[in-house]
């Protein structure tokens, strides 16, 4: 019997320009949990998608239960007895969960398949390690911490000994990641062997025996659990000590309203009301963060203010005037000042130079165009070196595509140019999304900035942590309303973590 | 009205069969996420190839026979420019649509010395088997083998879909490719299979407007069915069984405009009744396509770059 169920031995894996892993060794013992601790870009998820035979590395040796293994595609790591839980999860919404997790391996004959068993197969798996799902059901209808829990059953059904975990909790709502780690050490108990892939520290420290930790494609250490802190965690992630909590600021108070929503109510194209009669309340001079589990109406809400979304009924207020009814461009020529989502898909045209995506939607401005028409080059190149300096975009220079530049600067560039046209209002959607902990913080700090120059700020996100360190005030949202809105200084992450899945505070489900 | 009656139902069965081929062939190749707007191309080619086999051998089963290899053939082509090579399933389509008519109006002229339409061949004539069955014989004995055939492959397709494993891998690439890669479904596999398989019902149907029809092809005789048929694919909510009867609907129509052709006096010139399938098509679809997205394949269109070698 191998002491180790993993072993990594000098995992290479070069991409253009590139070297995501380097020279990558650590081992996983037998019936441990293992986390693997890293910003966003270092390397975590090539690893594991090596070890899932999603890639094939460059150099190194990979070495399961005593024996090396050479992967090509995911079938062969799952031979080895390898499963994997995505980050973004591999189902697929219009079939039921016993479909869902028997793709590829489905009981009967090629010519039939055996529903009937497969029911009660998986049914069986998730009751073992009591997972609470009715495998009938359609994997649509199931929330997002069940769909995740739909995704170890399907793990579990390939009979997966070692089980990678890709960022588990980062969709999970606090008081839920309790539970999941329940779920870690059950199954743990039950002999498997768990790779836990996280950046979340606190969580790590619950559940994990060790802790590797890779930066920009290298193992920076091992450490037992119980030899090591926080701190130090932190410390090999990033390369240097961080100062974590509430952000700084200018002590000034909040001025007049800018934003008022009133009583909005939303319905989608597929029937469902998403905004049940939202209130809302933005101030100059005051960062509100919305803090909710994600689809209880958050896009809905910024689609509306932004214009892309037609309300059914209510009031989305700016300044006193009524926006609904006036066009996009006509809402951002208000004053509206707007960081997507999706920088990629809604922000940047990624063909285009930096120097234009610096000007993208403010570009028929006299400043940047005469008559409207004729494109100022000047200008706009002043415009981009000033705004590359002010906000630290890296880049060879202006004029390259926007599409080569890492996301923390892709992200700078909406940033910088949404701030750039004295927006009135200011609103932030996932801004930090995916971006390490330098760019998120200086994200964080114009945020913080535009603040004290007395704008108005609102700020969704995903991240407690995000909402708790930027805002002045915290307005949760659930299930399409405003279910409470509370002092960013005071609150505390437990009771707005409740009141995110709508129950009052402290109380159990 | 009974007269009405005995001649609409073989005639829509007639006009809609073709269709209806092909449409279960747009449900196979759709679900496994390629588009497929070739299959007007496929049918034309498939109506060609059965009269030259007729014509050569003198049988029609061994022209069925050259309809389906062609449509595969065809389909073929479709599966290596989109699937292996990623090129946009639209583009590719269209290619094939008028690679496939150029070829067969080329054909024509080589194959039979005469332009617009070919000789006359054997056909498939309609089949007395079912004859002796009570108060419906007479009907049934109306019927072309393409009918019985119709119906064996809108049965196998359900069965597909219903009970088999590679009918469920089919649904699981078209909807999430890069699930069924982790799950050790060979993605390009499948869809090639469909795809082929598309074209093997493509090409029935298009053998049916030429030796199950009439006895000839002409250029042009499949003026547009094959995209009939992706219409009535979208109608039937790339369900077999309602794909197949969104067929028959424009079947019917088909049938109705036949038959408003027969009657004599009739004052409306034929060239507007002519329309009627189409005008009948624009509406049925404008008014039941507006829940659609709902329906649709999630990863319907979109080129799949196996994991591995993309990263």
């Amino acid at each position: 019997m191998a002491e180790y169920a993993i072993e990594l031995k000098g995992i290479t894996k070069r991409f253009p320009g590139v070297v995501a892993n380097n020279n990558i060794t650590f081992s996983v013992r037998k019936g441990e949990i293992h986390a693997l601790a890293g910003e966003n870009g270092a390397g975590k998820s090539t690893l594991m998608n090596i070890l899932f035979g999603l890639l094939v590395p460059d150099e190194g040796q990979i070495i399961i239960n005593g024996k090396e293994e050479k992967f090509s595609s995911p079938r062969d790591s799952n031979r080895a007895g390898i499963g994997m839980v995505h980050q973004h999860f591999m189902l697929i919404p219009k079939l039921s969960v016993m479909e869902n997790v028997i793709i590829g391996q489905e009981p009967g004959t090629s010519l039939k398949i055996d529903r009937k068993k497969a029911v009660e197969e998986v049914q069986a798996i998730s009751d073992k390690y009591e997972l609470n799902i009715d495998v009938t059901k359609k994997v649509g209808e199931l929330s997002v911490p069940e769909q995740q829990r739909v995704e170890i059953i399907k793990v579990l059904y390939r009979q997966a000994d070692i089980l990678i975990f890709d960022e588990p909790t980062a969709v999970l709502p606090p008081h839920l990641i309790d539970e999941f780690c329940d779920i870690l050490l059950s199954l743990k108990e039950k002999g498997k062997t768990i790779i836990f892939i996280s950046h979340k520290l606190a969580e790590v420290m619950k559940v994990s025996d060790h802790v590797t930790v890779i930066r920009r494609g290298e193992v920076i250490g091992t450490r037992a659990i119980c030899d090591t802190s926080i701190d130090e965690i932190t410390r090999m992630m990033v390369g240097h000590s961080v100062d974590t909590g509430r952000k700084s600021r200018a002590d000034i108070k909040p001025g007049k309203e800018v934003l008022s929503i009133k009583d909005l109510h939303y319905t989608n194209v597929e029937g469902n009301e998403k905004l049940k009669g939202l209130d809302l309340s933005v101030h100059e001079g005051e960062i509100v963060g919305i803090a909710g589990v994600d689809g209880n109406g958050q896009e809905e809400m910024e689609k509306c203010i932004l214009g892309l979304f037609k309300p059914d009924s209510g009031q989305i207020l700016f300044n006193g005037e009524d926006m609904i009814g006036h066009t996009v461009k006509e809402r951002r020529d208000m004053g509206l000042g707007y960081v997507a989502e999706d920088r990629q898909k809604e922000s940047l045209v990624l063909q285009y130079s930096v120097a234009y995506n610096l000007i993208l939607g403010q570009h028929y401005l006299p400043a940047y165009s005469k008559h409207g028409f004729w494109l100022k080059k000047d200008a706009i190149n002043e415009n981009a070196e000033k705004l590359a300096k002010d906000y630290d975009i890296r880049l060879a220079n202006i004029q390259v595509a926007a599409g080569t530049l890492s996301g923390g600067n892709q992200q700078k560039i909406v940033i910088a140019r949404e701030a750039n046209n004295d927006p009135k209002l200011y609103v932030a959607i996932q801004p930090t999304r995916g971006l390490d902990i330098g760019a998120s913080d200086s994200v964080q700090d114009t945020l913080i900035r535009l603040r004290n120059e007395n704008k108005a700020v609102l700020l969704i996100s995903m991240e407690l942590d995000e909402i708790l360190a930027v805002s002045d005030k915290i307005a949760v949202i659930f299930d399409g309303k405003i279910v409470a809105v509370v002092d960013a200084a005071t609150a505390d992450k437990e009771s707005l973590g409740y009141l995110m899945l709508g129950s009052k505070k402290g109380g159990n489900e | 009205m009974f007269e009405f009656i005995s001649y609409m139902i073989p005639t829509t069965l007639r006009m809609g069969t073709p269709i209806a081929f092909t449409a279960l062939g747009g449900v196979v190749s759709e679900r496994s996420g390629v588009n497929n707007i070739g299959l007007e191309g496929i049918m034309t080619a498939g109506a060609f190839a059965a009269v030259v086999g007729s014509y050569y051998t003198g049988s029609p089963w061994v022209g069925i026979l050259f309809a389906i290899l062609t449509g595969i053939l065809i389909s073929a082509i479709h599966c290596v420019l989109t699937i292996t090579v990623g090129a946009k399933q639209a583009v590719s389509s269209m290619a094939l649509v008028l690679l496939a008519e150029g070829i067969c109006g080329v054909g024509v002229e080589a194959f039979f010395g005469q332009s617009g339409s070919s000789a006359q061949v054997n056909n498939l004539p309609t089949t007395g088997f079912l004859a002796s069955v009570p108060l419906i014989g007479g009907f049934l004995s109306h019927l072309s083998p393409f009918v019985y055939l119709g119906f064996i492959a809108l049965i196998l397709v359900t069965l597909l879909f219903k009970f088999t494993r590679f009918g469920f891998h089919i649904t699981a690439v078209g909807e999430n490719p890069t699930m069924a890669e982790t799950c050790g479904i060979n993605v390009h596999r499948v869809r090639y299979i469909s795809v082929l398989a598309s074209g093997l019902l493509g090409g029935l149907g298009g053998a049916m407007l030429s030796i199950g029809q009439m006895n000839l092809f002409q250029e042009g005789m499949v003026s547009g069915r094959g995209y009939l048929a992706l219409g009535a694919v979208t109608m039937g909510r790339w369900n077999p069984l309602l794909s197949y009867g969104s067929a028959m609907i424009f079947g019917f129509f088909d049938a109705l405009q036949l038959y408003l052709q027969t009657i004599p006096s009739n004052p409306i010139p034929s060239d507007f009744i002519q329309m009627i399938p189409y005008l009948a098509i624009l509406i049925i679809l404008a008014v039941t396509s507006r829940k659609m997205k709902y329906f649709g394949i999630t990863s319907g269109g979109k080129p799949y770059t196996k994991y591995a070698t993309e990263k």
